[in-house]
């Protein structure tokens, strides 16, 4: 059946603006902004960088970086990138996750990016600037590898080429701007002695995971050792030679990935085997107290004398707040006591809790504290475990990022990490009953997860302020409230993070890398040793295998922290954590003395800007594509789209044209143009259309005609949320439609709509598995001159997905569509897509109604075929179990047809799903006698 | 039908023009050069004894049917390369016109080496590894199939020195590519092989030296270099120069393979040592060109942009250097200052001075350009 080519037009120019605007366009969550930034442009000798002016001061800094980088990576390349490069800034993350140069959600553990299109880098900084350096020189690796294999095709004549896959991608850019540190190792460690690593041949098993990049970043690293870095730059220059990225790898190196993997994960298991005679992993010895999912920032809470860890997890897809009793899993324990406190990620109060970066903390009182993203910036939040119930909530008009918050001893006050506008990240205090803000440092360094002495007097907190920290070191230090004085606790290149005080104040535990891995330390009398000149004694408390961090006391001095071990972030505890002193190393510190040098990156010299000024848009070509189809009936139909925007990607303009015509005759009557723009910059998100539409059509309601639309169309979107906001817009258009059999009439047609959206969901494999959807649409259509036409159109569709277990849900739809007036559509209904077993597009009316159940689980999670020459994988294929009811009518409702059956669902590789349904109709007096299969493809609603 | 038959004298015409032998034709080989080989020399010293005054501009461009390998020969009056697409191309050299060309491979890296009047083609993918093309009579003399290489051959005498991608060295007859002996290195050769004195010098990228008898491809002695080498060697003074890639600079004696002296610089080095004679010259790839004594003291030297994409060619009084930023330097060898900076629209990828002073670069991806002394216009 032909559905209406008009309405199919409109259709893709509607999702042109829509879509723009929401992420989406029916549903889909939104992408927000909520700051108006005053873009500004530092043209360096090789970079145009775009920034703001409050974050000025970072954005010098990264244009020195830059071009430090650039020459760098020349001589590593081999090569020079001859464009400019456009750079751009962000102060934070969440500033970061506004901008439109792409139209994605960026998730918080993304640290920047590099687009294809324009060839943008975008990176944020986030308080910390020898990370804004090391992210500015990942991303350029990808610039110069991008450009280089481009000019090797290029020379040797060729379109396409071995392009390396992306272990290659990401191994290369982390080897060439980072050094291997604790984090790495503690990643590509557990992978090998959990039994989970893989060789480059089964390498896509952890596709765009940080296991990936750990493990590409290794190899490359194996590769310099014993074949020559230069291998890695011959390989990029042999893409041209192969199709597949393999060849070059064994015409590089003189051995396939088989024979590599061979050696490589030898030379693994040779390096890390070993530690096992001598070192644990702490599941073994120790008490686990969460174990699924990813468990982060344990803090202690009693309850009427009974012990609590709270803690942020994610545990189902949401990161969120939770509690469980302080009391040992065993092996097979299921966790059911695990408490949710707070969900996150699924409302806009609670938007993202920072679960690698920020701490919680809850007083005697019970009262946590805990920051989240909410709209803007970040939001202070006081939670009553005892009420469970927010008490109080607080935003400073200053920060954007606020990290860390932790109680002083009497409980009113809250000593946090935060993250101003301008990029730079102090320690607060905010003072609960006088509702006052106090900044305790106030300088370029990174000052983060502070901790109380329990007298209040000191504060313990992680800075790079020391001497070493413009290479990378994070050391602890203290500061004394009633002076204002910081001391050094801890020196070296280490990073050392998350101090904690003891109850009676006698010990410091914090995280340490110093020996290559995370690991728990113990300083005994910290404020003797940094204030009164005492020798410091600390202790290396934890060896184990995995990597042990965020280390909280108990008064009776047992310990909590997190660990990842087996993949999986959990949270331990040990008792009697002090038993380790009897058999800790003791770490040899250098006399500490007050040490004034204080270090800083150099900005941007002014010799080397050569220009700068406000921000002017210029439009370049982002992608343009012409397409030409063959219809038995229509005949030929060809066009092409443009789509151009500003480097910013804040302003868009598409532009379309298409024709239809039968003959040579009639190709100005069938000629069809539409020009878009759409402007993201702020938070009302606009577009506007103008279009000239017209060809032939055949409606079963209407037959066959002629219709010429010439007109334009407004739309406005207005976020109040990432997942919930309204649209209108508004349509003008000339109409001409001839039936051809003395059947003509002309309208000026009117077209006003309105849309609430509303999507919280998580999606699974398939389709949603938590969260909802909701879409209610009115609108009404009128012609304004002759009154030919004139209906109201409204659609409502609620989804919710309930959540039964990790893979599994329980899925209700309820769709009602009505038009009602002249001329109107009618809506085609049936199909995989909504009510399943009937023959898709078999019913159709003015009106819809349909309720739909489904129950979504795993059905075979890995299922290989595998031949004598190859093999075949097919992971995570699902099940369903559905029950639909609806039907289409015009006037009379007609009584509900039904389906009810079981379904397979089969996910390839993200871009499309395969969906089989095998049932039977109802119409819920009998059912049917025959059992229908129906193949098709698309998510789960 | 009668549509088909137009379309098949199209098609025909099309096939019986473009399998016509590239239409470079030498009449007067008596006024030809002996040899040409990338590095002018078989030593690799990248000099020529002509003069370039500066400033140079652009006077002709050309198109192209690919990028020039990174080595132009001048024969006579003729400027013939090879691309990296597999094309084999003439063209006038006063006007850059009457281009001919015959796409001869899938993929040649290396440039060709000439001896009248033969023209050597070795090449990297395709059916063939090396082609000999006689330039008098206009067709293929022979081919060899496969022996696939990275490396601009060596023509002493009556043989052709061929080095292939998995190490092997063969000394070929010029006349009917016979073998007359080869020899099986222990690792892939991927740069220009050096000759002196009837020593031949062979480099692996893993760092490897070895030299041969150039007689009979005997070996003479082996010399494991400790870091990796991207480039190819140079020979002068009775010595061997070779940079590598951590930014070391080595004089080998050539006769016995020992380091007799070794320097230090912060760069990797991608091209090799030039000389005239009276010094070397080097670029680093962070742009620095080095004039070093041959005991490898630097002398002088000048910051330049960009990495470079030839090596650095020599005439009486200037070098001339291309860059991938764009640039093209002439440096006055006398005052060591530079004497022209030129930038292009695109990236140079090969240049040729030739014995008038003319200078022919290659640009990315498909030009040809001829410079001159001020006296012509600007045109490109």
């Amino acid at each position: 059946m032909q559905r209406k080519l008009v309405f199919r037009i409109i259709g893709i120019l509607f999702i042109f603006i829509v879509q723009a605007l929401a992420q989406g366009f029916y549903f889909g969550r939104n992408k927000v902004q909520y700051t108006h930034f005053n873009w500004q442009i530092l043209k360096t000798e090789h970079f145009d960088i775009y920034y703001y002016p409050e974050m000025q001061d970072v954005a010098e800094k990264g244009a020195q970086f830059a071009e430090e980088s650039y020459r760098a990576l020349e001589q590593k390349f081999n090569y020079s990138v001859t464009y400019r490069i456009p750079l751009i800034f962000y102060s934070s993350h969440l500033h970061f996750q506004q901008t439109n140069v792409t139209p994605g959600f960026i998730p918080e553990n993304v640290g920047g990016f590099f687009e294809f299109i324009k060839g943008r880098v975008v990176v944020p900084g986030n308080g910390d600037i020898k990370e804004f350096r090391r992210v500015i020189r990942h991303e350029l690796v990808h610039v110069f590898m991008h450009s280089k294999i481009a000019n090797v095709l290029r020379r040797y004549d060729k379109l396409e080429g071995a392009y390396p896959p992306l272990w290659f991608v990401e191994g290369l850019a982390e080897f060439w701007s980072t050094d291997w540190d604790a984090q790495a190792e503690m990643v590509l460690r557990d992978a090998v002695l959990n039994n989970y690593v893989v060789g480059l041949e089964n390498i896509y098993q952890i596709s765009g995971t940080f296991t990936m990049y750990k493990v590409g970043q290794d190899v490359m690293r194996y590769i310099a050792q014993n074949y020559g870095e230069d291998k890695i730059l011959k390989m990029m220059e042999l893409v041209w030679k192969y199709p597949y990225f393999e060849y070059c790898f064994k015409e590089a190196l003189g051995t396939d990935y088989e024979e590599f993997d061979h050696k490589y994960l030898y030379d693994l298991k040779k390096r890390y085997y070993p530690l096992l005679k001598n070192n644990d992993f702490s599941e073994q010895v120790c008490e686990t107290i969460v174990r699924q999912g990813y468990n982060f920032k344990p803090a202690y809470y009693e309850i009427n004398g009974e012990p609590y860890v709270v803690f942020v997890a994610n545990r189902t897809g949401y990161s969120s707040i939770y509690m469980r009793p302080l009391k040992p899993l065993s092996l097979k324990d299921k966790e059911k006591d695990v408490e949710l406190l707070v969900k996150g990620e699924a409302s806009s109060e609670f938007e993202a809790f920072h679960v690698f970066d920020s701490r919680i903390d809850v007083n005697r009182d019970g009262i946590l504290a805990f920051s989240s993203k909410s709209g803007e910036t970040d939001v202070l939040y006081l939670y009553s475990i005892p009420e469970r119930k927010i008490i109080a909530r607080r935003q400073f008009p200053h920060l954007v990022g606020i990290y860390s918050p932790a109680w002083s001893p009497d409980g009113n006050e809250i000593v946090f990490s935060g993250l101003d506008f301008g990029g730079y990240k102090d320690l607060y205090i905010f003072q609960v009953r006088q509702k006052r803000l106090i900044k305790l440092t106030d300088d370029f360094y990174a000052d983060d997860d502070p901790a109380w002495s329990p007298d209040g007097r000191f504060i313990a907190f992680a800075s790079d302020r020391g001497v070493q920290g413009k290479e990378g070191a994070a050391n602890i230090f203290l500061l004394d409230r009633q002076s204002g004085e910081i001391r050094y606790l801890t020196f070296g290149k280490e990073k050392d993070r998350s101090p904690s005080f003891s109850a009676d104040g006698k010990y410091l535990a914090f995280t340490s890398d110093r020996k290559g891995s995370y690991n728990i330390y113990l300083i005994t009398d910290p404020v003797q040793s940094a204030f009164e000149r005492k020798p410091v004694r600390m202790f290396k408390m934890t060896s184990y295998l995995g990597a042990t961090f965020d280390p909280c006391w108990t008064p009776q001095n047992g310990l909590l922290y997190g660990t990842f071990e087996k993949g999986y972030f959990q949270i331990r505890y040990e008792p009697n954590f002090l038993t380790h002193l009897t058999t800790a190393e003791r770490i040899v510190q250098p006399i500490l003395v007050k040490d004034t040098t204080r270090w800083s990156f150099k900005n941007i010299v002014p010799q080397k800007v050569e220009e700068r000024k406000p921000y002017v848009r210029k439009y370049d070509l982002d992608f343009a594509q012409t397409q030409v189809s063959q219809d038995p009936i229509f005949g030929t139909t060809g066009g092409a789209q443009l789509a151009f925007t500003d480097m910013l990607g804040n302003d868009q303009y598409y532009l379309l044209i298409y024709n239809n015509a039968r003959v040579a005759s009639e190709f100005w009557k069938s000629f069809n143009v539409a020009v878009t723009k759409i402007s993201l910059e702020d938070r009302v998100n606009w577009g506007v259309s103008l279009y000239r539409f017209a060809g032939y059509y055949f409606y079963p309601g209407n037959a066959y005609f002629y219709e010429e639309r010439v007109g334009g169309i407004v739309t406005f979107s207005y976020p109040f949320s990432q997942f919930t906001r309204v649209s209108v817009s508004q349509n003008l258009a000339y109409s001409d439609k001839d039936w051809f059999f003395n059947k003509r009439r002309r309208a000026y047609l009117n077209s006003s709509y309105i849309s609430l959206v509303n999507d919280n969901s998580i999606w699974g494999p398939s389709g949603p598995m938590d969260g909802q959807r909701i879409n209610i649409t009115f609108g009404n259509t009128y012609d304004l001159a002759f009154s030919n036409v004139n209906y109201l159109t409204g659609l409502i569709d609620v989804r919710k997905y309930f959540r039964i277990s990790l893979r599994s849900a329980y899925a209700v739809r309820f769709l009602s569509l009505f038009n009602e007036g002249r001329e109107t559509l009618e809506y085609y209904f049936g199909g995989s897509w909504d009510l399943r077993l009937y023959r898709r597009w078999s019913l159709h009316g003015k009106r819809i109604l349909l309720i739909s159940q489904e129950l979504r689980f795993p059905l075979i999670d890995q299922l290989g075929i595998r031949f004598p020459m190859a093999a075949l994988r097919f992971q995570g294929i699902r099940g369903a179990l559905f029950l639909d009811a609806g039907n289409a009518w015009n006037n009379k409702f007609p009584g509900f047809k039904g389906s009810f059956g079981f379904g397979i669902r089969l996910n390839l590789g993200n871009v499309l799903v395969l969906r089989l349904d095998i049932g039977r109709k109802t119409d819920f007096k009998s059912i049917g006698k025959k059992t229908i299969t129906q193949f098709f493809f698309g998510w789960d609603f | 039908m009668k549509r088909l038959l137009n379309i098949l004298t199209l098609w025909l015409l099309l096939f019986l023009f473009g399998c016509q032998n590239p239409n470079v034709r030498i009449n007067s080989l008596s006024e030809l050069p002996e040899v040409l080989q990338a590095g002018f020399n078989s030593e690799r010293w990248y000099f020529t004894n002509a003069e370039i005054s500066p400033p140079i501009n652009i006077v002709k461009k050309k198109g192209i049917s690919g990028l020039a390998n990174p080595f132009l020969l001048p024969v006579k009056d003729k400027l013939i390369l090879t691309t990296y697409n597999g094309y084999l191309v003439s063209m006038n050299k006063d006007n850059l016109g009457n281009v001919a060309n015959k796409r001869i491979g899938r993929g040649i890296s290396a440039p060709a080496a000439f001896s009248r009047p033969l023209l050597f083609i070795p090449a990297e993918k395709g059916k063939y590894g090396l082609q000999a093309y006689d330039l008098a009579g206009r067709q293929f003399l022979w081919k060899k199939k496969q022996l696939y290489s990275r490396s601009s051959p060596l023509v002493p005498d009556q043989m052709i020195i061929h080095a292939t991608l998995k190490g092997k060295i063969f000394a070929l007859n010029k006349i009917n590519g016979e073998v007359v002996w080869q020899y099986q290195n222990s690792k892939p050769i991927e740069s220009d092989l050096a000759l002196h004195d009837n020593i031949l010098i062979a480099c692996s990228r893993d760092g490897l030296v070895t030299a041969l008898n150039l007689d009979d491809g005997g070996v003479l002695w082996r010399k494991e270099l400790p870091e990796h080498i991207y480039t190819s060697p140079l020979i002068a003074n009775d010595c061997i120069f070779i940079p590598d890639m951590k930014g070391n600079v080595f004089k080998l004696d050539l006769k016995k393979g020992t380091v007799v002296e070794k320097n230090s610089f912060n760069s990797p080095f991608y091209q090799p040592f030039s000389t005239d004679g009276n010094q070397l010259f080097l670029m680093g790839s962070e742009g620095t060109l080095w004039a070093l004594d041959f005991n490898l003291r630097p002398l002088w030297s000048v910051s330049l942009k960009g990495t470079p994409t030839t090596p650095i060619l020599i005439t009486k009084n200037h070098l001339l250097i291309a860059t991938y930023q764009k640039k093209v330097y002439l440096i006055d060898k006398r005052n060591h200052e530079i004497a022209q900076e030129l930038t292009l629209k695109n990236r140079p990828a090969a240049a040729v001075v030739d014995e008038k002073g003319t200078v022919f670069i290659a640009m990315e991806y498909d030009s040809v350009l001829r410079l001159e002394s001020s006296k012509g216009e600007e045109k490109q």
